[in-house]
């Protein structure tokens, strides 16, 4: 009986191998991920997004209507020179006339996973037609604006673009250094300490005993030779 | 003990040794049908993802977890019950020690395993020694878990060698190549003066440090919920709280183990009502710290009755998870108190049968740990539901038959008792240098024992 188990145990676990194997592969196949088309395409921007402000990615513009707003960009830096830039729009309809209660939003050209446009924030325009918006970039050089008015009464919406070359950015982003972060970063070094003190420890107890032991069997052995 | 007596007990100690009969092929069987499905539900979780359990985005830590929290603690109460045996000294702690040791070690290798479990990706844990931060508490859990685990294994195997010529001697001429292994790992152990005083300082050492890091390992498990923001983990009371769980439910694992092999192994002559009866008291005085800190914990949340702890309360008492916590509270808890306190007959079968009970409330107790702690959302929405399916149960089937398996295997090759220890206990070593020889130990010449100084 014994021995018949000796055999079937073994054979048991090859049958059970054999059936998790069955299907020639344990580790799952890569996965190819089906993409429907379009549904990874933003949804098309007309300059009127619900966002007054912050970071949302917005794809470009499509063309222009017939009767599309005349909107004319400026940027110029600021009289508080701490503020950045002042990015200024002016809204006309096509016959010229001012055109009010328009709201322009900001964007920037970024590139973010391929070309995209940042928004920067929104301003509505007064009786003159005029926006503004205060805008201090995070780095200098050359940074391309695009503003976009919104549709009014029998004016559709309109846009423009900028680019213009910032000699003054934020201040690098400093996080605030609690004092006690100086002493939570030697923490790991102690614990390191202690933890190489214990392993050290195991390893006297180890390799000290398995010594003994053996110096022992050694000298019992050479008295044995000796005798 | 006499000369008889003793013979009696290194004879039960190595009757496993070598021996295949039916029993031992059966259960061999049973449960390595048990580990194979486990292994085989993991596969099948590996092959089509994480989805095939009951794991989601508001409860992404279940069993797997639970059961990683569960079995480690199971190991920590072996680890535990072992070195305060020695280190106080309990001369009834012979028969016992090497059961505990391995329990512990067993019981570690297959809560180490359900982190790699719960990843999903098992490739995805090299990331941690890869990627690691050293203030991440995984990082910290995996620190305190590898050194446990060599611990753990030294502290088995340092009391192994004296009786490791005993489980050769028992083999007598069918020892062959294990025969050699035998001797290899003996490191030519003869009972000399300065080999007995080299492995009582090595395992005076493991006995003192198992401690500590058994402590570590639970705490560093503890803080793996305490340092999140959730009502229900972020507490300091945690750490303790998980130790004193751990060697409770740990110590129930080795009465229930215990009992087991005393009964598989005839050892009824050697493990006897003395023995289960200061387990249990063990046993309780760690339920009753166990039970004084779960009712601190909730009385300081209860009486305050933050936003965020008041619907988990609510839940655990009156709510979803009120079958679960008071069938722990008063089941897994309260019953198994009363039955190892209660004086009268049957103590090893009350201390059973309560042990019983605690390990399986200690496990329910984890999983109302983790689960409600998960589901109750941070943010105003839903609770989150958790519902473990095939493969997590099988999973958990399948490593709860491991640690028996590994047990009965182990003990085929190793003495179930430790025949040095007893040895120690009884003062042979101290009597005369005559009594130095364990019976089965291969005899060497009388001039070389020494005196008995250790």
């Amino acid at each position: 009986m014994t021995r018949a188990l000796r055999i079937l145990v073994p054979l048991v676990i090859v049958v059970i191998s054999i059936v998790i194997l069955e299907d020639g592969h344990i580790f799952p196949e890569p996965v190819h991920l089906q993409v429907p088309n379009g549904s990874l395409v933003a949804p098309p921007a007309n300059g009127q997004g619900s966002q007054s402000g912050g970071t949302a990615a917005q794809q470009p513009a499509a063309a222009a209507a017939p009767n599309a707003a005349h909107l004319a960009l400026s940027v110029h830096p600021s009289s508080n020179a701490s503020h950045g830039y002042v990015v200024g729009a002016e809204v006309r309809t096509p016959e010229g006339a001012a055109a009010g209660d328009a709201t322009v939003s900001f964007y920037e050209a970024v590139d973010f996973f391929g070309p995209r446009e940042e928004l920067l924030g929104t301003a509505t325009t007064d009786s003159s037609g005029s926006a503004s918006f205060t805008y201090l970039p995070a780095t200098t050089g050359s940074h391309r604006i695009v503003a976009r008015s919104s549709g009014i009464a029998k004016v559709a919406s309109g846009q423009a673009s900028e680019t213009f070359t910032a000699a003054i950015a934020a201040p690098a982003y400093r996080d605030h250094v609690p004092a006690i972060t100086a002493f939570y970063n030697l923490v790991p070094y102690g614990v390191g300490v202690v933890v190489l003190a214990v392993w050290l420890l195991i390893a006297f107890a180890l390799i000290g005993t398995a010594r003994g032991v053996a110096r022992g069997a050694r000298e019992q052995k050479e008295k044995g030779v000796i005798a | 003990m006499d000369r008889r007596t003793r013979a009696l007990y290194v004879e039960r100690a190595v009757w496993p040794i070598g021996r295949g009969d039916r029993k031992f092929w059966i259960s061999v069987m049973v449960l390595g049908a048990l580990v194979a499905a486990g292994v085989y539900a993991w596969i099948y979780q590996v092959q089509h993802g994480l989805w095939v359990t009951g794991l989601n985005q508001k409860v992404s830590w279940g069993f797997y977890i639970i059961n990683c929290v569960f079995f480690i603690g199971m190991s920590y109460g072996g680890a535990m019950t072992s070195a305060i045996l020695r280190l106080t000294g309990a001369k009834w702690r012979a028969p016992l020690t090497r059961i505990a040791e391995a329990t512990a070690v067993a019981a570690l290798l297959v809560g180490a395993v359900y982190p790699i479990v719960d990843l999903g990706r098992p490739d995805r844990f090299l990331y941690i020694l890869r990627y690691g931060q050293v203030g991440s508490p995984v990082v910290w859990d995996l620190v305190a878990v590898t050194s446990y685990a060599i611990a753990s294994f030294v502290f088995l195997y340092l009391p192994l060698i004296p009786d490791l010529p005993v489980a050769k001697a028992a083999l007598g001429a069918r020892a062959g190549l294990l025969g050699r292994i035998y001797d290899a790992l003996s490191l030519g152990w003869k009972g000399r003066p300065d080999q007995e005083r080299a492995l009582a300082r090595g395992i005076g050492i493991m006995a003192v440090l198992i401690i500590p890091l058994a402590v570590s390992v639970h705490s560093v498990l503890a803080w793996l919920f305490a340092v999140t923001s959730r009502a229900e983990w972020h507490s300091t009371i945690f750490a303790p709280y998980f130790v004193l769980a751990a060697m409770f439910s740990g110590v129930a694992a080795v009465i229930i183990v215990v009992a087991a092999l005393r009964k598989v192994y005839g050892l009824g002559e050697f493990i006897v009502a003395k023995h289960f009866r200061y387990l249990s008291y063990l046993l309780i005085a760690l339920g009753a710290g166990y039970l004084y800190f779960m009712i601190s914990e909730f009385l300081t949340d209860g009486y305050v009755f933050e936003s965020g702890t008041t619907s988990g309360l609510q839940s655990l008492f009156i709510g979803q998870y009120a079958p679960e916590f008071w069938s722990f509270s008063v089941g897994g808890l309260l019953v198994p108190l009363v039955l190892a306190a209660l004086p009268g007959r049957f103590p090893v079968a009350r201390a059973t049968v309560a042990s019983v009970l605690v390990v399986a409330g200690m496990w329910l107790k984890r999983f109302l740990i983790v689960v409600p702690g998960m589901a109750n959302p941070i943010m105003p929405w839903e609770w989150g539901q958790y519902q473990p399916t095939w493969v997590e149960i099988t999973i958990l089937v399948g490593s709860a038959a491991a640690i028996p398996l590994m047990l009965i295997v182990f003990f085929r090759f190793f003495p179930v008792m430790s025949v040095h220890e007893l040895d120690e206990v009884e003062g042979r070593y101290e009597v005369s240098s005559r009594h130095r020889i364990p019976a089965y130990a291969p005899v060497y010449g009388a001039g070389d024992a020494g005196g008995g100084d250790d």
